[in-house]
């Protein structure tokens, strides 16, 4: 469990907030505190006031992947197969074992063509591939994904999701502005406006309250 | 006025692109996979990338705009107000477009992807031009915007312009739909 209490940041304010194990979506409109509500939960930054807890401990002690809304933050490195090995390198892990481990995210999330390539000239999809492959290397207790769909292509979303779920990583917190994902997919939904959790819980009740609005799952054309 | 792509043939780490394609006044929405290309040809498009061979023709065209997927790669200044004056654009105004109630000191790196998408796409739509190449325009904004920004491209009837988007709820009307696979730009409406 995510346990939000009377946490304040900045402009953001969760009184209360329990986000249970599984897949988490949150969506709202630009601007609402997405993005700031995802990296507190990632720990990258903290609290002014109140708490957050992941199974009873901190964002900084938990073991967590993050994908930034902006693909370029997350690369370090220069060749894909040392980006994604990053993660096991720094934890001194055997270099065999870790070339292994590096073959298999890489064939499980279909860029093995990748492999050798120079990430500053991937398209803005792949880097996203990149930096989900290096996320999950480590096999985090949390996965943290910043709107990482409105890089890829709905077939290329829709897969990286599927291994996502086959994963099962214990959280996995994801921000979108695809309802349709959040309904087919998400365990659990928040919805934000204006820096405050405005609606959470199942994904339908959270549809159900929204109504008509363009934030509900077949609204988005009209 | 006109762009045309005469065999364009283009090749890197294993990557062929092949496009050979006349895109007329209007709209023109180009979709295709990730790493299909869409990037690349409208970087060539744009002659911000050279084929390895063919040419790209361009008629009637003196002025012309790439707008690159990454908004952040179009920074200039660390400030909003400088940032809006170097496109040679009111700055009230494009706040006011882009919905961004912020102080014109903030630094534009600290606004969410979205509202810096927004503010991107307000500054291009305050000036006119005979080509505009628009890479992913629809990336991170919600769904208001997404309809709002529909809206005002549907409201500019001159010049050519093309859209290099994987989204495909909402678009504007558009001339011609055309796709990349495999690396082969094909016309499909």
């Amino acid at each position: 469990m995510i346990k939000f209490d009377h946490m304040i940041y900045r402009e953001i304010q969760v009184p209360e907030l329990n986000i249970p194990e599984g897949l988490c979506s949150v969506f709202g409109p630009n601007g609402s505190g997405k993005s700031t509500l995802l990296r507190l939960i990632a720990g990258i930054d903290q609290p002014d006031e109140g708490t957050i807890l992941i199974n009873g401990n901190s964002p900084r002690n938990t073991e967590c992947g993050y994908l930034s809304e902006f693909p370029d933050r997350n690369i370090v490195f220069e060749r894909v197969a040392d980006e994604i090995s990053s993660p096991l390198k720094f934890r001194h892990l055997d270099c065999n074992e870790t070339e292994e481990k590096v073959r298999g995210i890489i064939q499980e999330i279909g860029i093995t063509g990748l492999y050798d390539k120079n990430v500053t000239r991937l398209s803005g999809g792949e880097k996203i591939l990149v930096a989900l492959a290096t996320a999950i290397s480590i096999k985090p207790g949390l996965l943290v994904i910043d709107e990482a769909d409105s890089h890829l292509d709905s077939q290329t979303a829709s897969g990286v999701f599927e291994i996502i779920r086959r994963l099962e990583i214990p959280h996995v917190v994801f921000c979108t502005q695809d309802m349709n994902r959040v309904e087919e997919i998400a365990d659990f939904a928040v919805y934000m406006e204006n820096g405050r959790v405005a609606e959470s819980g199942e994904p339908s009740s959270v549809f159900e309250t929204l109504g008509e609005t363009c934030f509900s799952p077949g609204n988005t054309e009209s | 006025m006109k762009i045309e792509c005469s065999e364009i043939r283009f090749s890197r780490d294993g990557f062929n692109l092949r496009a050979d394609a006349e895109f007329c006044e209007g709209l023109h929405v180009i979709t295709g996979r990730i790493g299909s290309g869409k990037s690349t040809l409208a970087s060539i498009l744009a002659g911000t990338e050279k084929p390895d061979t063919g040419i790209v023709i361009k008629e009637g065209i003196s002025s012309e705009i790439l707008s690159m997927q990454f908004p952040e790669y179009h920074l200039t200044h660390m400030n909003l107000d400088p940032e809006i004056r170097s496109w040679g654009v009111d700055a009230e105004t494009v706040l006011g477009i882009a919905g961004l109630i912020c102080p014109e000191e903030k630094d534009p790196m600290t606004l969410s992807r979205g509202e810096l998408k927004r503010l991107h796409l307000a500054c291009l739509l305050q000036k006119k031009y005979d080509l505009m190449i628009l890479d992913e325009p629809f990336s991170s904004l919600d769904c208001i915007w997404k309809r709002k920004f529909k809206d005002m491209m549907n409201e500019i009837d001159e010049g050519v312009r093309i859209i290099f988007t994987h989204e495909k709820r909402v678009l504007p009307e558009y001339t011609n739909l055309w796709t990349i696979s495999d690396g082969l730009l094909l016309r499909v409406e």
